[in-house]
């Protein structure tokens, strides 16, 4: 490699309330390098580019292996996993984030309660009799579970929202997860039963007709989760639900 | 009297089964995790649950998963408690698909099973190569249900210090600390179930999360509860060795049909099916392990002269991969570079599991009432060596029994947390807050993650596949100096929000202390067993070791004293695949 | 608390798009071809359709009002977006961009539109409305750029709105029926845009087919 050493140039906030601030850092090239490993050097060695010691940055992450969603962070301005950004694909300086639809808590960190009160809006489970035994449950068509699996692995890791022109400060849109999680939970067998009042939710203020197409949510899903078809699969649900519902009143 | 109040720590499979239980029969709940329960390590076990639910017709039942389990385990493991926990796992896998999990399913739609290793049967239902990742979700849904209903309450990020113990032993709540403001708080609670996870990042590079770092389990065999079998660390046989971390590659990349080789004399040679007919590539992790580690270590045929080797799943036809082991092919993909459809992939064996953890009884009891353990930070369902599939099941049915037992004793409490005087908690939350007081004025010259670094680097070389005594007592020294070098470290972060500098050095220190119990415990068991594996004592001694290990805490070290294995159903045979 | 007031907009809005709104823009390109065939034949056309009796009523309920949802709801979602291209440069976010803007521009200049050329002769004492009147105003290299501007916003806006008016209401679900309108909305974009090209170059006496 070309490169033999590692520039990062970070935005840093020392609080909520604070102003953010940007501090550049060297770090010496090793091969298959990822943006975790180089903030994890930064708290064995916090010295910045100007050779100044500073507090180690502030990020979340847990597994490192894209499947807890934590460490979701501006990359060269893309929303993504940080443990799965390699340093030998991306240009440098490597520009670090904090995801900006969601508020800062420090450094890279992010509050994505938001995400989590959006599901429960949504009732995003299934309203199960409770944990004893009942026996097995319902049969479930291999091709219906094939993409229901592929929506399954959402890890709330906030990408989708991040990349959304309709999620920001004015709107209250809800956001791809969670109605990608409604067409997940009505695709369940004992999902089915509860699917109108998850449709409800989504026809409330900020609901699924707020999506606005732009379609960035697909490609920003580290998952790629069927994002696009299963909107317009809540579309669907919703249209037959608002004009079948009004005739049979 | 009003409804109990139950502290869950941890919000994994393990830790959230137990809320769901607690909360299902009245009590209320607060669940505290270091990170979101959705992002909790439990999301990367990537096989699947076993559970004898025979829906492929095999003739399999509970008793051969009993049977298996001990077997693989290698007789360390209770037979009792694992006994109860073989034969929930059917249930346990029926309540999940009605919670919704999406495992794969055969053409009637039934749970579609596979095989892992250690067994000749087709046990483990799975949802392509995320199940723990679906598993945790449904119980995560589950949870965000009851506390939409207000039984349960989840707050994170917060990090476990210390139980509170009241005059008559009791356990009567838990100190933590919020990981934003920084607050360090006691909380009330009748009864405490502990769901921390394994200790994976104690050796520095692990399969594990940066999260399963053992702290909280530390910390309470440091108040004086059991820690068990201490020096049985499970080493998994493929990973992806990198900077930031190992990667696991699941067991089921050799369930599926994944063969493990190397080139000699030019030729690939499958070592695994040459040296066991019988199971192939799928002999149990410590053995796959060890032989990995004896190709590459000892016999130099690692691949490029370095250590790994190849694990093949390119003769399989990519579509099929795809809808059976999808997410962790990705994975490799993403992380590697190569496409493992087309190109064996390179691994090497890493740490991934504690098979040891908290003494815990058969309702789950630690040796301090009121305090419970369920989950990998306990150490009851897998004696020796774990089998692929055992994990996530072993963690529900613990979480549930933790929570039946938890309210099963607060029924017979004379007096609630509640009635306490304040001063019981008052001063545990004083004593909790000078500890971090402390921490704070340190201002030395060491960095606590470069410490860590080499603690982890010791452990992983001398106290990992293979072990020598002198290494372990090298290492046991090395951990007392970098315990005298703690005194020396410099905090870099003085700031009192959301500081990550201040916990992780308390974390070190606990972690400093568990990594004595494991080499002192791994240093006194003079003989082989499961993960344990010492050149010089090469086989399994039943006379003199078929014991539980207990390390209790003194200022000086882990004292260890033993305990009989309870062997009363299957009689201890020879350990041979 | 339950509401479904801003579901209800949304769908309104989205549904008055193409009908009438849609459907008139035919109609009205239609009504304009009549350009091609002379100034007696285009006369003749307006003359008829103006003779209607009571032909303000259908004016309002079917062009005005909607209108006047369709472009005022749709300024408040424009309001409530914000457009992220320079960090997302996909295709379908441009779109998402142009079609805000598109509906922005042929708002304003239907505003200008109706008010120059129906009621012109009541606010502004312009002439009344006739091929000569409007073959005057297109002598305008201004004016006509104008126009051109607004046909072609319009027709994009019509054209891509189909295109999300199949999936807001879940008409195309899959990717391979969205890819299908896509291009759906790309010929009409195109065809309409030409349809009323040619009919603004009659009033100047030229012709494109």
């Amino acid at each position: 490699m070309a490169n033999k050493e590692i520039r990062l140039k970070i935005k840093r906030q020392d609080n909520q309330s604070s102003a953010p601030y940007w501090q550049e850092f060297v770090l010496p090239y090793r091969p298959t390098l990822n943006v975790i490993s180089c903030l994890m050097e930064i708290q064995r060695n916090p010295v910045d580019a100007t050779g100044k010691t500073v507090s180690p940055v502030i990020w979340e992450c847990n597994c490192l292996e894209e499947v807890c969603g934590a460490c979701s962070m501006l990359i060269n301005g893309k929303a993504r996993q940080a443990c799965s950004a390699l340093i030998d694909k991306l240009a440098q300086p490597i520009v670090l984030e904090p995801l900006s639809k969601f508020p800062t808590v420090r450094d890279l960190m992010i509050d994505r309660t938001v995400m989590f009160k959006n599901l429960k809006k949504v009732k995003a489970w299934i309203n199960i009799d409770g944990t004893h035994d009942l026996g097995p449950g319902p049969r479930f068509p291999e091709k219906t579970r094939l993409w229901a699996y592929e929506l399954s692995r959402c890890m709330t890791c906030g990408c989708c929202m991040e990349s959304c022109p309709q999620v920001n400060p004015s709107s209250k849109f809800i956001g791809p997860t969670a109605i990608a999680q409604v067409r997940l939970m009505n695709a369940l067998p004992n999902g089915e039963m509860d699917a109108e009042e998850r449709l409800n939710a989504l026809m409330q203020p900020g609901g699924a007709a707020e999506c606005g197409n732009a379609q960035n949510c697909e490609k920003a899903c580290p998952k790629e989760l069927p994002l696009l078809t299963s909107i317009a699969d809540i579309n669907r649900q919703l249209t037959v639900k608002s004009i079948f519902g009004l005739l049979r009143k | 009297m009003s409804a109990p109040q139950v502290l869950v720590i941890g919000g994994g499979l393990a830790g959230l089964m137990a809320a769901i239980r607690v909360a299902e029969k009245g009590a209320n709940v607060k669940v505290f995790s270091l990170c979101a329960p959705k992002r909790s390590h439990s999301a990367c076990a990537q096989g699947g649950i076993n559970g004898a639910i025979n829906t492929l017709g095999q003739g399999d039942s509970p008793k051969y998963h009993f049977e298996e389990t001990i077997y693989g385990g290698d007789f360390l493991a209770n037979q009792t408690i694992v006994k109860g926990f073989t034969d929930a796992a059917p249930r346990l896998i029926h309540m999940l698909d009605r919670m919704g999990v999406t495992f794969n399913r055969t053409p009637e739609g039934l749970i579609d099973l596979r095989r892992a290793g250690g067994t000749k049967f087709n046990r483990v239902a799975f949802a392509g190569g995320t199940t723990g990742q679906q598993m945790l979700y449904a119980l995560d849904e589950q949870t965000r249900k009851l506390e939409e209903q207000g039984r349960v309450e989840v707050l994170f990020p917060w990090d476990f210090m210390e139980a509170i113990i009241d005059e008559e032993g009791n356990c009567r709540g838990a100190v933590l600390q919020d990981l934003t403001t920084m607050e360090v708080k006691a909380f009330r609670g009748d009864a405490v179930i502990m769901a921390t996870g394994g200790l994976g990042y104690l050796f520095g590079k692990s399969t594990n999360a940066v999260i399963n770092n053992g702290s909280a389990v530390s910390a309470l065999y440091q108040q004086g509860a059991i820690y068990a079998n201490g020096e049985f660390i499970q080493i998994h046989p493929t990973s992806i060795p990198m900077d930031d971390k190992n990667r696991l590659m699941s067991e089921t990349c050799r369930g599926e049909g994944g063969r493990v080789w190397v080139y000699k004399d030019g030729k690939p040679w499958y070592f695994l099916e040459e040296w066991y007919p019988n199971y192939g590539n799928l002999v149990p992790r410590d053995i796959a392990t060890r032989e990995i580690f004896k190709v590459c270590v000892d016999m130099k045929l690692g691949i490029d002269g370095e250590n790994m080797v190849y694990l093949d799943l390119s003769h399989l036809d990519p579509n099929w991969l795809q809808q059976r082991l999808g997410g962790i092919l990705d994975m490799y993909e993403i992380f590697v570079g190569d496409d493992p459809r087309k190109v064996p992939m390179k691994i090497f064996p890493t740490v991934h599991f504690t098979m040891g953890g908290l003494w815990v009884d058969e309702t789950q009891t630690t040796k301090i009432p009121g305090l419970y353990a369920a989950g990998e930070c306990e150490y009851q369902y897998h004696g020796a060596n774990r089998l692929g599939g055992n994990a996530m099941p072993a963690c529900m049915y613990a979480g549930e029994l933790a929570g039946n037992s938890a309210m099963d004793y607060i029924k017979g409490l004379a007096k609630s947390a509640a009635d306490l005087p304040d001063k019981v908690f008052d001063s545990a939350q004083k004593k909790n807050a000078e500890v971090d007081g402390n921490i704070y004025k340190l201002t030395g010259t060491e960095n606590p993650y470069l410490l860590h670094r080499e603690m982890g680097e010791w452990m992983t070389n001398n106290a990992t596949v293979v072990r020598y005594n002198d290494r372990l007592q090298n290492t046991d020294n090395k951990l007392l100096e970098l315990m005298e070098r703690f005194k020396k470290i410099g905090i870099s972060d003085n700031t009192n929000w959301s500081n990550q500098v201040v916990p992780f050095t308390r974390q070190l220190w606990n972690m400093l202390e568990l990594s004595r119990v494991i080499t002192i415990g791994a240093i006194a068991r003079n003989e082989s067993r499961g993960a344990h594996y010492k050149p010089d004592f090469p086989e399994r001694d039943d006379e003199n070791w078929l014991k539980t290990t207990l390390a209790t805490y003194s200022k000086d070290g882990p004292k260890l004293s033993y305990e009989d294995v309870d062997i009363q159903h299957v009689k201890p045979r020879p350990r041979r695949y | 608390m339950s509401s479904y007031r801003a579901f209800t907009l949304r769908k309104l809005q989205s549904l008055l798009g193409v009908l009438p709104l849609g459907v008139f823009f035919f109609v009205h390109l239609t009504l304009n071809s009549a350009a091609a065939k002379g100034e007696n034949v285009y006369n003749t056309v307006i003359g008829v359709m103006r003779g209607f009796p009571n032909i303000w009523v259908y004016e309002w309920v079917i062009i005005f009002i909607p209108l006047l949802i369709h472009g005022l709801y749709g300024l408040w979602i424009w309001w409530t977006g914000k457009s992220n291209v320079t960090r997302y440069g996909n295709y379908r976010n441009w779109m998402y961009l142009l079609q805000r803007l598109s509906g922005i521009i042929a708002f304003i200049f239907l505003v200008y539109h109706v008010f120059v050329f129906r009621y012109g002769e009541l606010f502004f004492k312009i002439p009344e409305l006739s091929f000569e009147f409007i073959a005057l105003q297109f002598t305008d290299p201004l004016i006509f750029a104008i126009y051109l501007i607004g046909l072609v916003s319009a027709a994009f806006h019509f054209g891509n709105g189909i295109y999300t008016f199949c999936i807001t209401w879940g008409i195309t679900v899959g990717q391979k029926s969205q890819k299908f309108v896509n291009l759906v909305s790309w010929v009409i974009c195109i065809v309409f845009s030409l349809y009323g090209l040619n009919s603004m170059l009659a009033f100047l006496g030229k012709n494109i087919f």
